[in-house]
């Protein structure tokens, strides 16, 4: 597909379009080898120094393997993720880039494109290259983002090739101990009791956290009010105040407390019931059928990524969620590696920008 | 006290071990050196890192992580003075007096100033994370929204006395700096405010390369101008080290800005600036002669340098003993250690004695060899600026990109640094302060966000405000400093009291 079909289809986002020419590779199938990061760039010397030089100043070493494959991967692969260093999916990228760079014999780099809401990252690997040099590791968040976003620089179905759910992790509906509510039933009926004088605190606004509790209260007929935080550890903090009551919030963040006694744990949100907490039960065996909300991180490659690629990519990713390291990580954050096939992950992408899309139309939560 | 004599030992020697101090120092070492480097900090360089800790055993690692962190605090005051760079955010209010300093060839002194208040805060907040830890942290879960709107009120209201010269040139700057926090993602609408379409602006605009480009970059434009004949920049003139009357001023401004470090450091969103700016109008309050400050005050460098290292070391109270934490790169060390299966919260400190008082006897180690570290080095760093101008600025300009670019390797972050110099060219043209400026641009958006999270959980009720008793108190508080401030008539009886 070419560039002017793209800028024709959305052209309310002129602005940020010559923005971003300045930092997607120009294309080109043939560049030499050797010639890595630098030469793909449009403008080769604005900030091409850093990376290395960071490299360098840190000693980082790449992993320098050479397992030659015929063709790719050619030169070092790039793995954005569209958040800062240090957030829940860089954890689980950061790892990974590592095992895959041995697995592949080429250094695989993390390259962070944090900002509007995972959009700026996500557009870059939209408009990359299909060669399987440039690939994307997202969060949840991927799914719930179109319904919420009237108008996105990319398209999360057609612009992508999915390659492997990686992890996916249930989160905990906690309350504050104050609160007389022992179980979700309970939780239903004083919100029903008072509807909109529970607060609930999320990670922000159209998070995972936050659109879970939508969906929530739109299966149950309640109402509470939304507290956004400016994270997940705040969001905790703020209900373990008591200034919010409720929370969904992540395993890792909230089950310490839980353990310590500091907030009441009702349910997992997952399909079925955490490994890590076997004794809590979901919130839809807690008497919400049908409710189900799990976080996950997975692999996007641009679309038209050749099919042998994605199959090696794959391989090699869920081997390395699999591995020893990623399963401690992922446990300690209440996660399971998945590593499902390219298939099942494009299924369960559409699932949920469906579920989504009918959710935020049905509760009316305000796009922006 | 026996027990803490006994658990002090189990930490010194799990730190002690030839493994734990090499890492240690690699920490502190590369904490240094992303300090010195404008823009490179800890943050980037703890995420960078974390692939190489998963080999290291986790105690190790989380103590090299550490020296990262606190590493920077010390390196980020060298340049601030030097050339007038803050190396870190943290160090933008060293540069006020710390830069004077070295322009009257005291460079020396303030660099010997700045480590030495480093450890000392330092080594008193080790002592206050392994005394009272756990009950430190539960300070902060004291702290609902309101009593936030509170804390930033008396920020924005100490940011006022911060600025010398006029009153309502610092209240200018401050609201200037609060309009540029508006931009961005409005947080509980997700809707966008003044971004223009453009991508870069949808997260705000970043503290790190207005900051860089108000105080480097036009500090380099004012200084071709000023030398565009004459030469180079002030040359050493007296001794390196400080004198005994320096000692004298400091000492005790070390102690407040370390206790404010403290209480500052273990909030959310606390972390080392704010500290430091909090530090700083402090003094300048308490000061007999508050017309010394911005001419190379003493205290100016002693007090928020003590501050930002107290801040920073603070913020491990929360993440250890709560396991909340309370800052970005805090987060980052809870990540290492899930990394490692260890699991921070409330229990850690019990089931993983060894982790904790491993990592805290590691801290005053690490400030140790940081200040082993740093001292002979002021007789290098000094010769730096008796560089040739043409030779400096090049290589300030080229840290600076590199360093802001590094922030999220985007080019925009260049972009909004060079409109920053400019603007603070012109600023420091009219004689306006750039540093009230950070702190509305800072505190801006944190009282916008708890302001709204307390009207929002009170039901729109506003006499939250007053009802609380943290919030009413500092509130009141700041009314006070704000009337002290504003009315000359208190002013000028303040005064001849005084006297």
């Amino acid at each position: 597909m070419c560039r002017p079909h793209r800028l024709a289809r959305i052209p309310s986002r002129r602005g940020v379009r010559s923005l971003d020419r300045d930092v997607v590779p120009a294309r080109g199938h043939g560049s030499p080898p050797q010639a890595g990061r630098r030469s793909r760039r449009a403008h080769p010397r604005r900030g091409a120094a850093a990376l290395p030089i960071t490299l360098l100043v840190l000693g980082l070493a790449v992993p320098a393997t050479s397992g030659a494959q015929p063709g790719w991967p050619s030169r070092p692969v790039r793995l954005v993720v569209p958040q800062s260093a240090g957030g829940s999916t860089d954890l689980v990228a950061r790892p990974l880039a590592q095992q895959l760079g041995t697995a592949l014999g080429q250094p695989v780099l993390v390259d962070n494109r944090p900002g509007a809401g995972s959009v700026i990252g996500t557009e870059i690997v939209a408009r990359a290259a299909p060669d399987g040099h440039t690939l994307l590791v997202i969060a949840a968040s991927f799914t719930a983002t179109p319904a919420l976003h009237a108008k996105l620089p990319f398209d999360s179905l057609r612009d992508f090739t999915p390659v492997a759910l990686l992890s996916a992790f249930p989160n905990l509906l906690v309350v504050h101990p104050s609160l007389p509510v022992r179980s979700v039933q309970d939780l239903i009926a004083l919100a029903r009791a008072k509807p909109g004088a529970l607060n609930y605190g999320t990670s922000g606004a159209a998070t995972g956290t936050h659109m879970s509790m939508e969906l929530f209260m739109h299966m149950t007929r309640t109402r509470m009010t939304h507290v956004p935080y400016k994270g997940g550890a705040p969001s905790v903090q703020g209900l373990m105040t008591g200034e919010v009551q409720v929370n969904m919030a992540t395993i890792s963040t909230a089950l310490p407390q839980v353990r310590a006694g500091k907030l009441r744990a009702l349910a997992v949100t997952g399909a079925k019931r955490s490994s890590v907490v076997p004794e809590l039960p979901t919130v839809a065996e807690a008497g919400v059928p049908g409710f189900e909300y799990s976080s996950w991180t997975g692999m996007l490659a641009p679309a038209r990524t050749p099919p042998a690629v994605v199959a090696r990519l794959n391989a090699e990713s869920v081997r390395a969620v699999g591995s020893p390291e990623m399963r401690n990580l992922l446990a300690a954050e209440g996660a399971e590696p998945v590593g499902s096939t390219p298939e099942q992950f494009a299924a369960q992408i559409r699932t949920e920008l469906a579920r989504w899309g009918e959710l935020v139309r049905a509760a009316k939560i305000r796009p922006d | 006290m026996e027990a803490l004599l006994a658990n002090l030992l189990t930490g010194f020697t799990v730190a002690v071990t030839p493994t734990n101090l090499a890492l240690c120092l690699t920490g502190c070492l590369l904490g240094t050196l992303v300090g010195v480097l404008p823009g490179l900090g800890p943050t980037a360089t703890v995420a960078m890192l974390m692939p190489v800790t998963f080999s290291l055993e986790p105690t190790g690692a989380l103590i090299m992580l550490a020296g990262v962190f606190y590493g920077s605090q010390y390196g980020g005051s060298t340049t601030a003075i030097l050339v007038n760079l803050p190396g870190e955010s943290s160090s933008v209010v060293t540069c006020l007096d710390g830069h004077a300093m070295a322009r009257q060839g005291r460079a020396g002194a303030a660099l010997a100033i700045a480590a030495l208040a480093s450890l000392f805060a330092g080594t008193v907040t080790t002592a206050a994370i392994a005394l009272g830890g756990p009950a430190i942290a539960s300070i902060a879960l004291l702290f609902q929204s309101a009593d936030y709107v509170a804390v930033i009120v008396l920020g924005l209201v100490a940011a006022i006395v911060l600025a010398h010269g006029s009153v309502a040139k610092a209240i200018a700057m401050i609201v200037l700096g609060i309009f540029l926090g508006l931009v961005g993602t409005d947080l509980t609408s997700g809707e966008q405010r003044y971004t223009f379409g453009i991508d870069a602006l949808f997260d705000g605009v970043g503290f790190v390369p207005v900051a860089m480009g108000l105080f480097g970059l036009s500090e380099v434009m004012l200084n071709l101008e000023a030398r565009a004949a004459s030469g180079d920049l002030a040359r050493l003139r007296d001794r390196l080290w400080p004198t005994r009357a320096d000692v004298r001023q400091a000492a005790p401004a070390t102690v407040r800005g370390t206790l404010l470090g403290i209480a500052l450091g273990i909030l959310p969103g606390g972390g080392s600036t704010i500290p430091s700016f909090a530090a700083y109008s402090l003094e300048k309050k308490l000061a007999r002669d508050p017309a010394r400050f911005g001419r190379g005050a003493v205290e100016g460098i002693a007090a928020p340098e003590a501050a930002n290292n107290a801040g920073a070391q603070a913020g491990f109270i929360p993440m250890l003993a709560l396991g909340l934490p309370p800052n970005a790169i805090m987060a980052l060390m809870v990540g290492a250690m899930m990394i490692h299966g260890i699991q921070p919260g409330p229990q850690i400190i019990a089931k993983q004695p060894e982790l904790f008082w491993g990592l805290v006897a590691s801290m005053w180690i690490g400030n140790l060899m940081l200040v082993v570290l740093n001292l002979p080095m002021i007789g290098l760093w000094v010769r730096l600026i008796e560089l040739p101008y043409r030779w400096l600025f090049p290589a300030i300009i080229v840290f600076c990109c590199i360093g802001v670019y590094s922030l999220k390797n985007a080019a925009s972050e260049i972009v909004i640094m060079a409109v920053a110099g400019l603007v603070g060219y012109v600023l420091r043209k009219l004689d306006c302060e750039p540093a009230p400026l950070l702190l509305g641009l800072i505190l801006g958006p944190m009282l916008e966000e708890n302001f709204r999270r307390a009207l929002s959980v009170s039901g729109g009720d506003f006499s939250v405000f007053v009802t609380r008793p943290i919030s009413a108190t500092l509130l009141a508080f700041s009314a006070v400093l704000l009337a002290i401030v504003l009315l000359p008539a208190v002013r000028r009886g303040r005064e001849q009291l005084r006297e």
